[in-house]
């Protein structure tokens, strides 16, 4: 519980034919991580593995193409995977006959494109001859004379002027017939031979002709007629794509109805089989199992005659084995406490054989938000915000979770609301069992002090206790949060309480509570060059700097090591701050709603003022206390003990929709 | 005019690098040229004068410039914003090359000039989405309604050009207006600006092909400073930039005559003298009108563009003579 699990390293022998249902078995198994014996050199000339590269790529191509989401559970649990030599024709004839949709859809869509395509230019164009409605003549005859050129246009009211001077020289004539927007709508009459000529003349005079049907013919209105009828005839083709694009999505929901199941367990069985080493008759298959899910493997592996099962317990000091794969560090809380594993995965995963922080983090993560936030109202609207993610039907795993820590966190707040006595910032409605933290500020403080110091005990315990399994034993009595470092702690803390006491403290005292820790800890890297003596491979503890540079960094190292405890302790004061900072808030709210009130109205300000304070207290300071909890855990206690070097263990696992598993079981 | 800017300018004007002094600071050790500017109203520029110096320079004389407008009554004050737009046409170009090629605007941002005079964040024009959001974000009614009706013909085209010339023509436009209807004491000399700015835009215009129909609807309504023929006849025909003699007055015209061949930067020059010319008779004949101040300017754009000019030489210089030693 506290520690990773204990874990074993397999390695699984079984006829090659088996490998795909031995990997359909240990998906639904679901506690077995594969490891890659591709790389490992001394097994490179022994076991050969099959490409499956293509066949993945085109099963995950046809996941996306019909949308099927790899990460949900499978619906069917009698679904089985086929074997890559059968799965390759099947596969290929999905995939021709997704290639084929494909092209369909694309079709569809370069339809649906075109159609909206002409559609916007019937737009411009209606938009462009409703610009001629005022001129009662046959536009089309006009636009088409054999020996003037006729253009319709706009142009910017102050260029009119410009444009016929620079027209001069050729025979031409600007009937303006309307203006809008600080533009001239106009037709610009020509010679057909100057008709070239003109037109570079116009556009540089930012003249924009209207862009008008090709067949245009009779009076505007009756073009428009036309084009509306167009339109009509381009809505109806819309329509039918749309049908048909409804038409082709059904048909793709149905495939993926029929194909998700076959594609997500053919895939996820498809990555290990990449993974396992073939021989001419055998198959080779490694990977992780938890100690405490071994036997269910055995049972497994036992029910097939030829498999057979080797197993390597790992101990807690190797973090590798010896190809140089990490083992992982698998936690295992209790339900009540899994929701604040990812919050714990933010710092990093703990190193094989480290301290599992999850059930302490909860605990203190929980127990300082309340402390900091201590409120029955807003705790109360947090539980229920907890509980809407938790019973809100369909939402992922990852909002569930979130829900679990709004309720707990909530609880905790509430609880020390009725500690604090405050109900939505009211201070007077319900009585404080326990004590205002406005009225005692010094208690509040001397509490998150004290709460501080049982927390950074904590971690250099922790910390004791993990070297001690791993049996680093030099670490462990003489790192700055080891047996030493506690020591020093302990003995500053009796200092200053034996002080505040009145006490007389002799410096000999002094010396061995505090500084003699201090003057030992240096000690570490010269015993662990001692202890290297003895392995001659173990480069890293070699040093070979001088006396003096070791002497100012020693020095260097006592006065941080003084400093760290010292800012570590400090840090919890924000606990109290914030406590304060809740209630000080609150006070300034209701400050300004009373201020509010003396206004016309001024009840209606008030409980806007009071809601909306509420509300901000609750979104703003209640995430700024979260994160300033989630700080101390991270800096003042993970700190001490917490070595992230690990990686999280990530089993092969065929996940199926609840009431199928229980069907199944 | 107040008698308090005209001592300012009098007193500006004592303070200019003259041009025997940035003669002889050709060829000289870029230390020689920052101990002769101390004296100069470039003074405090000189600490960044050697990293992008015509850029530090142009903020230090526009910074100068702006001291002068605060001191002018209202009238006078538009007039010279006016001739001062160009700088906003300046920037307001980078702004629109900037969004047009989406460059970044941490790029731009160090080329814009800072207008003390104006209220507008060129930094965020640049940031906006987009060129229309750009046109819409602009405070002057003009510039919004001209540069929208580009736009809409430019549509989605990632082209400079239609902008900056219809830019270049609201603010020669502003100048011809200000000539018709300003002080006697401005006119002259806006004249002269506005033909030597028409004549090398035309110019240039017509070397990409564009014929004289078109250069009259991209120029300003020049009519009010130069007739339409004479100004066709000048652009469009081969031997026409002959008849600019008569613009240039007696002398200059001399010197026109004896040019073998068209040669713009030639013929800026003797705009620019003439220019000069005008603006020494406007100090004698209106020595307390608007022509001081626009003189006063004149000359210090002058007098900035041959100093970025000797700067840069003298860096090239240092350089060289770096890597040769290296």
């Amino acid at each position: 519980m506290f520690i990773t699990d204990k874990m074993y390293k397999v390695n699984l022998f079984l006829p090659r034919e088996d490998v795909t249902r031995f990997w359909d078995a240990v998906g639904r198994f679901g506690e077995l991580q594969p490891t890659e014996l591709r790389h490992v050199s001394r097994l490179e000339q022994y076991l050969s593995f099959i490409d499956l590269s293509e066949l993945s790529a085109k099963l995950r191509e046809a996941a996306s193409f019909l949308g099927v989401d790899m990460a949900a559970p499978l619906d069917d649990s009698t679904v089985i995977p086929l074997p890559p030599d059968r799965l390759e024709a099947q596969v290929n004839d999905i995939y021709s006959e997704l290639t084929d949709a494909r092209a369909r859809l694309q079709g569809l869509r370069e339809a649906q494109r075109s159609v909206e395509r002409e559609l916007d230019k019937l737009t411009v164009q209606e938009a462009h001859l409703r610009l001629l409605e005022p001129l009662q003549v046959d536009i089309g005859a006009l636009l088409h004379l054999r020996r003037f050129c006729v253009l319709a246009g706009t142009l910017p009211e102050d260029h009119l002027d410009q444009l016929d001077r620079s027209l001069h020289q050729f025979l031409h004539a600007l009937l303006p017939y309307r203006s809008e927007r600080h533009r001239l709508q106009l037709l610009v009459v020509c010679l057909n031979p100057d008709r070239e000529r003109v037109n570079d003349i116009l556009e540089s005079a930012l003249f924009r002709p209207l862009e008008l049907p090709e067949e245009l013919a009779g009076e505007p209105q009756q073009a428009l007629l036309a084009l509306a009828a167009k339109r009509e005839d381009l809505l109806e083709q819309k329509r039918r794509l749309d049908d048909e694009f409804a038409k082709f999505e059904a048909w793709r929901g149905e495939q993926r109805a029929r194909l998700s199941d076959f594609v997500k367990i053919n895939t996820t069985v498809l990555t290990a089989h990449e993974q396992t080493g073939q021989t001419q008759a055998v198959a080779v298959a490694a990977g992780w199992v938890p100690k405490r899910e071994l036997h269910r493997l055995r049972i497994l592996v036992d029910t097939e005659r030829n498999w057979v099962l080797e197993t390597e317990e790992m101990s807690y000091e190797k973090t590798k084995d010896e190809d140089g794969n990490t083992v992982p560090s698998r936690l295992h809380n209790p339900a009540l406490f899994r929701p604040f594993e990812g919050l714990v995965h933010l710092y990093g995963v703990p190193r094989y054989g480290g301290f599992d922080p999850t059930i302490l983090f909860s605990i203190s993560f929980v127990l300082m938000f309340g402390m900091m936030f201590g409120d029955l109202g807003h705790g109360f609207v947090l539980f229920l915000g907890g509980a809407g993610l938790l019973l809100w039907p369909r939402l992922r795993s990852g909002w569930r979770r979130t829900g679990k820590i709004f309720l707990m966190v909530g609880m905790a707040s509430m609880v020390f609301g009725v500690l604090y006595g405050s109900f939505f910032g009211y201070e007077k409605i319900i009585p404080a069992l326990w004590f205002h933290p406005i009225n005692q500020i010094n208690r509040i403080l001397s509490y998150s002090i004290i709460l501080g110091i049982v927390i950074i005990v904590l971690g250099i315990i922790i910390n004791m206790g993990t070297k001690f399994i791993q049996r680093r034993y030099v670490e462990l009595v003489f790192e700055r949060f080891g047996a030493l470092g506690l020591w020093f702690f302990l003995g500053a803390l009796i200092a200053v309480y034996m002080n505040a006491r009145g006490t007389s403290v002799s410096f000999v005292t002094i010396l061995i509570l505090m500084f003699l820790p201090l003057l030992l800890m240096p000690l570490e890297q010269p015993l662990k060059r001692f202890a290297a003596r003895h392995k001659p491979h173990d480069k890293q503890a070699a040093d070979n700097s001088g006396p003096l540079v070791t002497l100012l960094i020693t020095g260097v190292d006592i006065f941080e090591t003084m400093i760290v405890y010292l800012s570590n302790t400090i840090s919890f004061v924000r606990v109290a701050a914030f406590a304060l900072n809740h209630v000080a808030l609150s006070i300034a709210i209701f400050q300004i709603g009373g201020m509010l009130r003396a206004l016309p109205a001024g009840n209606v300000f008030y409980i806007l003022m009071v809601a909306g304070g509420n509300l901000l207290i609750l979104v703003l300071e209640g995430g700024v206390v979260a994160i300033q909890a989630l700080r101390l855990e991270f800096y003042e206690f993970f700190s001490k003990f917490f070595e992230a070097e690990g990686t999280a263990f990530v089993p092969l696992k065929l996940k199926f929709k609840k009431g199928v598993m229980n069907a199944q079981s | 005019m107040s008698a308090y800017l005209l001592a300012m300018i009098r007193g500006k004007l004592s303070r200019m690098v003259n041009d025997a002094d940035l003669d002889q600071l050709v060829g000289v050790e870029p230390d020689v040229i920052v101990q002769r500017l101390q004296t100069s109203s470039y003074a405090e520029a000189l600490g960044e004068v050697w990293e992008r110096p015509s850029d530090h320079l142009r903020q230090a004389f526009l910074d100068d410039i702006a001291d002068l407008i605060h001191s002018l009554y209202e009238y006078e004050r538009a007039l010279l914003l006016d001739v001062l737009a160009r700088y906003r046409v300046e920037s307001l170009k980078i702004v629109i090359r900037a969004q047009l090629h989406r460059v970044p605007a941490d790029e731009v941002k160090k080329h814009l000039f800072s207008l003390p005079w104006e209220d507008v964040d060129y930094h965020r024009l640049l940031e906006m989405p987009g060129l229309e959001a750009v046109i819409r974000e602009l405070p002057w009614e003009e510039y919004r309604q001209r540069l929208d009706a580009v736009h809409r013909q430019v549509g989605d085209k990632r082209v400079a050009f239609p902008y900056e010339s219809e830019l270049d023509a609201i603010y020669l436009q502003q100048l011809i207006r200000q000539y018709q209807n300003g002080p006697m004491s401005a006119r002259r000399i806006l004249k002269y600006i506005v033909i030597k700015d028409l004549f090398s835009w035309a110019f240039r215009l017509k070397s990409y092909g564009r014929s004289f129909p078109e250069l009259v609807n991209i120029l300003p309504d020049f009519r009010p400073v130069i007739p339409q023929d004479e100004m066709r006849h000048i652009v469009e025909d081969n031997e026409g930039w002959h008849g600019m003699g008569r613009l240039l007055g007696t002398s200059l015209a001399g010197e026109l005559e004896r040019m073998d061949s068209f040669d713009l930067a030639a013929l800026e020059k003797l705009f620019d003298r003439r220019i000069a010319e005008v603006i020494r008779e406007s100090f004698v004949m209106y020595p307390f009108g608007m022509g001081v101040v626009l003189g006063y300017i004149f000359m210090k754009e002058r007098e900035l563009s041959r100093l970025i000019e000797v700067i840069e030489r003298a860096r090239r210089s240092e350089r060289g003579g770096a890597d040769v030693h290296h």
